[in-house]
């Protein structure tokens, strides 16, 4: 049950925020979902390995040598904000 | 366009028919027909004027010379805007092209422009996009399926003969199933993810939709194979055109018993048909039990939505996308996304985080994992007895625009029979197989073929072999789009 200090908590985390109205909303479809989901309990997964991906897969490595990639101009194209062939963001650090 | 994809590059790959003629021809009916089916979020106007520059003789031979195709705007093609249906990409132009892409452009095919779907591919009708919904080519009144919904639209309205979406829980399948296309989703790392804006990274596949086995075939042969910059790719594809004569003599197949009960008449009536097609063929038939692929819909929900939150993380206001709120960084982040996502999107991302969450982690993602080990067990026993599985694509045809978007449980559950497939990370093929009149309307039902991990081409074979004996009466343009 996601309660409101819960919807917080989450907003907090996944970095969203949302109006009064749709925490209202959202609250209320996420625990009709979860009512939903905990069909899953029934289930007896005792000692049942975690599959995490379909196909068993090896990493896979290369040469680090240098391909093809974006320019500058390329990368800044799409930036919100610039300045001096930076992108500019916010201040992080206080 | 009513020809199929082979047979316009038979006659430009011969120098018959000049490169630029389809893709003009195409971009027409696309502006005839779009301002009824909203299919395309954004047209490549100069591509016929494209093929024109390569000139006639770089399409010789090719494969693909000069096919139209559709691609979903959550695949990348350098230059084009690439939205994934999202305010938080409206203006994102692509710096590079999805192999996919790059790969079907090599091979003569012409892209005129990007389709529709439900956010970053989060849902099941189309509805949930930020540019607003397209409509069903059988009914304008209904829901195309989704999340690939613009190019299953696109194709069985007459727009292109091929195009390319993709699948996370059937988001290809779903919707060629309600627009009466062949809709296919590769065995999960059969085509490169490269390029493909992530959803779920263990369930994503792109997927291509078609009106004919033979041009499904040659869209996969020319996509298929390892790619470098996918490390999840597989290499040594099969050759999907020889495939097309494999016939289905002896053939092993089993209903899967979860999806026979509560299913609409008209998907009885398309079940029975396929049956007796395969049968006459030399098929066998049986029913194998998949216990497990009850809890498919919500094993698939809370793994997709853990997926979705820890990707779309990326989507910060920072380097790309949507800034929205002052000079706060942590404001800029949480009112970006506040603004950028539509519901659907932080619906999701919040259960995501919720299941990722410290304290629920065993609870839902850990254990939503393990019951994807034992669907994965219960589809190999079943492989045990058969060589293909059949279900229903879904368990009825297309519904009503509106009908089921409040209702995020309803929406979810019409993914009953596609999402067990995709956590598995097994091929299939919605098949359309039939029709239903609903209120005055005829509206196609899908059929679905999977194949074991690996045997994509054993479902080319039988489709096939079934649009042949069916003289393809079931692969058609929507009327009214002919």
């Amino acid at each position: 049950m996601i309660d409101e200090a819960e919807l917080d908590h989450l907003m907090e985390l996944a970095k969203l925020k949302l109006s009064a109205a749709e925490q209202e909303q959202i609250r209320g479809d996420l625990n009709a979902i979860l009512g939903y989901f905990s069909a899953l309990e029934q289930l007896d997964t005792e000692g049942v390995p975690e599959l995490a991906r379909p196909v068993e897969l090896e990493n896979v490595l290369r040469e680090d040598q240098p391909g093809p990639m974006f320019s500058q101009e390329e990368a800044l194209g799409l930036a919100a904000a610039r300045e001096q062939g930076f992108f500019k963001v916010p201040r992080v650090v206080e | 366009m009513p020809e199929t994809a082979l047979q316009l590059a038979a006659r430009v790959g011969r120098g018959q028919l000049g490169p630029a003629e389809p893709a003009a021809q195409s971009l027409a009916r696309i502006r005839a027909s779009d301002d009824r089916l909203h299919a395309f979020l954004s047209l490549r106007e100069d591509a016929p004027e494209r093929a024109s520059r390569l000139g006639r003789s770089a399409f010789l031979g090719l494969p693909l010379a000069g096919v139209p195709v559709a691609i979903k705007d959550n695949l990348n093609l350098v230059g084009t805007v690439t939205s994934c249906g999202s305010r938080m990409l409206a203006n994102y132009r692509s710096p590079y092209t999805a192999t996919v892409v790059e790969r079907l452009e090599r091979a003569g095919a012409v892209v005129v422009g990007k389709t529709n779907l439900d956010e970053f591919a989060m849902g099941s009708s189309t509805e949930n996009s930020a540019f607003g919904a397209t409509r069903n080519p059988w009914d304008l009144g209904r829901v195309p399926g989704g999340s690939s919904g613009g190019s299953a639209a696109a194709v069985a309205g007459g727009q292109v003969p091929l195009a390319l979406g993709s699948d996370t829980g059937g988001s290809v399948r779903l919707p060629a199933a309600f627009c009466g296309v062949l809709g296919f989703k590769p065995t999960y790392g059969r085509l490169s993810r490269y390029g493909l804006v992530a959803f779920a990274s263990s369930l994503d596949q792109v997927g291509v939709l078609a009106r004919s086995s033979a041009d499904l075939a040659a869209a996969l042969d020319v996509m298929c194979g390892i790619d470098p910059l996918d490390s999840t790719s597989i290499d040594h594809p099969p050759s999907f055109t020889a495939a097309l004569d494999l016939g289905i003599s002896g053939l092993r197949v089993g209903w899967i018993r979860q999806a026979l009960r509560g299913n609409h008449p008209a998907v009885e009536r398309a079940m029975a048909t396929v049956q007796q097609v395969l049968e006459a063929g030399g098929a066998r038939f049986g029913e194998a039990d998949l216990p497990t692929l009850e809890a498919a819909v919500p094993a698939y929900y809370l793994i997709a939505d853990s997926e979705a939150s820890s990707n779309l993380a990326r989507y910060d206001g920072m380097l790309y996308g949507l800034r929205s709120g002052g000079s706060d960084y942590s404001a800029v982040m949480a009112e970006s996304r506040a603004e950028g996502f539509g519901q659907e999107v932080k619906r999701r991302v919040l259960m995501g985080t919720y299941a990722l969450s410290s304290g629920y982690y065993d609870a839902y993602y850990s254990k939503a994992m393990r019951v994807r080990r034992l669907i994965a067990r219960d589809f190999a026993a079943a492989f045990g007895a058969y060589d293909l599985l059949l279900c229903p694509t879904a368990a009825e045809p297309a519904f009503p625009i509106g009908e089921r978007s409040a209702d995020p449980l309803a929406m979810y559950r019409t993914d009953v029979y596609t999402v067990g497939i995709s956590l598995a990370g097994l091929p299939a093929l919605s098949l359309p197989a039939g029709y239903a009149q609903v209120d005055g309307k005829q509206l196609p039902v899908g059929i679905q073929l999977i194949a074991p991990a690996l045997r994509d081409e054993l479902i080319l074979a039988v489709s096939q072999h079934f649009e042949r004996v069916t003289e393809g009466r079931f692969f058609g343009i929507a009327p009214g789009f002919a």
